[in-house]
């Protein structure tokens, strides 16, 4: 098949299954930018922090300068600031400690990484950030690491901070859910990012154990476009499901146990 | 996409488990505010005299999950056993050579992988994600695979991290191959560690290694997925760490994942090592 016919192909492919495509069929203008997911700040717990990769770096395998840029949104999406660091190294963890020395009553906020690069060293492709961050809940426990989950966000070079074009997409409803057992032991906390450019609601439902039997409203979450929502799940057993409209509604749940206190789990579902 | 999920063997005590629910992951919801269930087994397949084994078949209730374990398994540190749901009604061969392929749980189009959540339980803590193994990485009896270190801890607190490097292949095959873990900028060799498809290749790095770093792990034997354990001192209060890191196609948009992660991998693959 010829790679005219192949695109075709796929064009309509898109066209078609447009209402299952979690970002914009046909994006436009990427050329030279990076594009970020949707990252979870935690400012009340003991430390924050962010491992950010050098992607032009990694592409020619050897040191290559690089402003890694994290912006930074209150929980309704409304930009507070920037963090930059300058490095050669392939990956940097950014230390997130500043911000919480500098707002010490921010208790959640988002980010998105974005890097900057000379232009001879512009690395030529489309660079998506989807790094890894960690959390750390006193100062005697190891850091409980998460990847990127999902974002689309894209930031172009000299544009305004709260100028970004969002590639996630509201599709019609979603019912989402995650294949964790929550325990009547734990406590649960989920985040819900909203990467598209509309407010968002999700519904969180506990899951029926029985046939037949209807789910449980838990909780209804209204999220604004680069905001997060959240909510607390304590002693249930069994599953939940999150009906909404993002194209991807996949929280960030931390678990703890009471009985564990150094100890929390981080994952993404 | 279809997926296998992998339940490993591990050393230091740490149990793994994988929960498969009957559940839809992401359906597209209409009217209804309960996923959808599926009437299906668990069955799980380890590999003995060259030849896949069942070693076992679980209903998963609907709705409701079921539970396997290393520690029931009896799985040895870097031993494998894949589970596969399959249909309730269907034969199984007790010893094929080649896995069956895995039940979807799809019902529509909706994005998100089909996933298991894979958990790892260590002096009374766990720690869990949302994992899979996709058949398209199973169906490849060769391939190559480059990792980086972003996840190696270096702190006061780290007593270990643990590096599986975890391979399922559909196909048997007796191939021995070589994962070699490199300090990324003096392109020297911290350890070649041989390993065979359908096991799980461990490493493991103290906290001195790890910030010695930055490490790279290749092999040009076959794919995988790397996992990364990070476990706290024994002298503290026990917490620890689980997660995978991004294969390098992560790193691109769309059109320039192949051309991107092809030249990642180029550059890593071909680095000469002193």
């Amino acid at each position: 098949m010829t790679s005219s016919l192949r695109t075709v192909k796929a064009a309509i492919g898109r066209i078609l299954h447009r209402d299952s495509l979690p970002y914009s069929a046909f994006p436009r203008g990427l050329g030279g930018t990076s594009i970020s997911d949707q990252f979870l700040y935690r400012g009340d717990i003991d430390a924050s922090r962010f491992v950010a990769e050098n992607t032009a770096a990694l592409l020619r395998g050897e040191p290559v300068e690089v402003m890694h840029r994290l912006r930074f949104f209150d929980s309704l999406g409304r930009h507070l600031r920037d963090l930059e660091i300058r490095t050669d190294r392939y990956f940097q963890t950014i230390d997130l400690r500043q911000l919480k020395e500098t707002m010490p009553q921010l208790e959640i906020a988002t980010f998105i990484h974005t890097s900057v690069y000379d232009s001879a060293s512009e690395p030529g492709y489309v660079r998506l950030h989807r790094g890894y961050c960690q959390y750390r809940r006193t100062p005697e426990s190891v850091w409980a690491s998460v990847h990127g989950n999902f974002g689309g966000i894209v930031v172009r070079p000299g544009e305004r901070p709260d100028q970004h074009q969002l590639l996630a997409r509201r599709r019609r409803a979603f019912l989402y859910t995650p294949q964790h057992r929550f325990e009547p032991s734990t406590i649960a906390t989920l985040y819900f990012m909203n990467a598209c450019r509309s407010p968002e609601t999700v519904e969180v439902l506990v899951t029926p154990d029985q046939c037949g039997a209807p789910s449980r409203p838990h909780a209804t979450l209204r999220i604004e476009p680069l905001g997060v929502g959240c909510c607390s799940v304590e002693g249930h057993s069994g599953y939940l499901s999150f009906r909404s409209q993002l194209p991807m509604c996949r929280p960030q749940v931390f678990i703890e146990d009471r009985r564990q206190p150094q100890h929390f789990d981080v994952f993404h579902t | 996409m279809s997926c296998y999920y992998p339940l490993i063997g591990l050393p230091h005590g740490i149990t793994s488990s994988v929960t498969y629910s009957s559940h839809t992951l992401n359906q597209r919801a209409g009217s209804s505010r309960v996923p959808h269930q599926h009437a299906v087994d668990l069955a799980l397949f380890g590999v003995s005299a060259g030849r896949w084994q069942l070693r076992g078949r679980h209903p998963v209730g609907a709705p409701g999950d079921v539970v396997v374990t290393s520690a029931d398994q009896g799985l040895a540190p870097g031993e494998l056993e894949v589970c596969v749901p399959v249909a309730r009604d269907i034969v199984l061969e007790p010893s094929p050579t080649e896995l069956p392929l895995p039940l979807s749980k799809r019902i529509d189009r909706s994005p998100v992988a089909e996933r298991c959540s894979l958990s790892f339980a260590w002096r009374g803590i766990s720690s869990a994600y949302q994992g899979e193994y996709p058949v398209r990485m199973a169906e490849l009896s060769r391939g190559t695979l480059v990792s980086f270190d972003p996840l190696l801890q270096s702190d006061p607190a780290v007593g270990t991290n643990l590096v599986c490097v975890v391979n399922i292949c559909r196909r048997l095959d007796d191939a021995v191959h070589s994962l070699e873990c490199f300090d990324a900028l003096a392109r020297t060799l911290i350890r070649a560690v041989p390993y065979r498809s359908n096991t799980c290749c461990l490493i493991e790095f103290d906290a001195a290694t790890a910030a010695a770093g930055p490490v790279v792990f290749r092999t040009t034997g076959s794919v995988g997925i790397p996992i990364f354990l990070t476990l706290s001192r024994p002298d503290l209060p026990p917490s620890m760490s689980v997660e995978h890191t991004h294969p390098p196609t992560e790193m691109f948009w769309d059109h320039d994942r192949l051309p991107g992660s092809r030249r990642i991998k180029a550059t890593w693959l071909s680095a000469a090592l002193r």
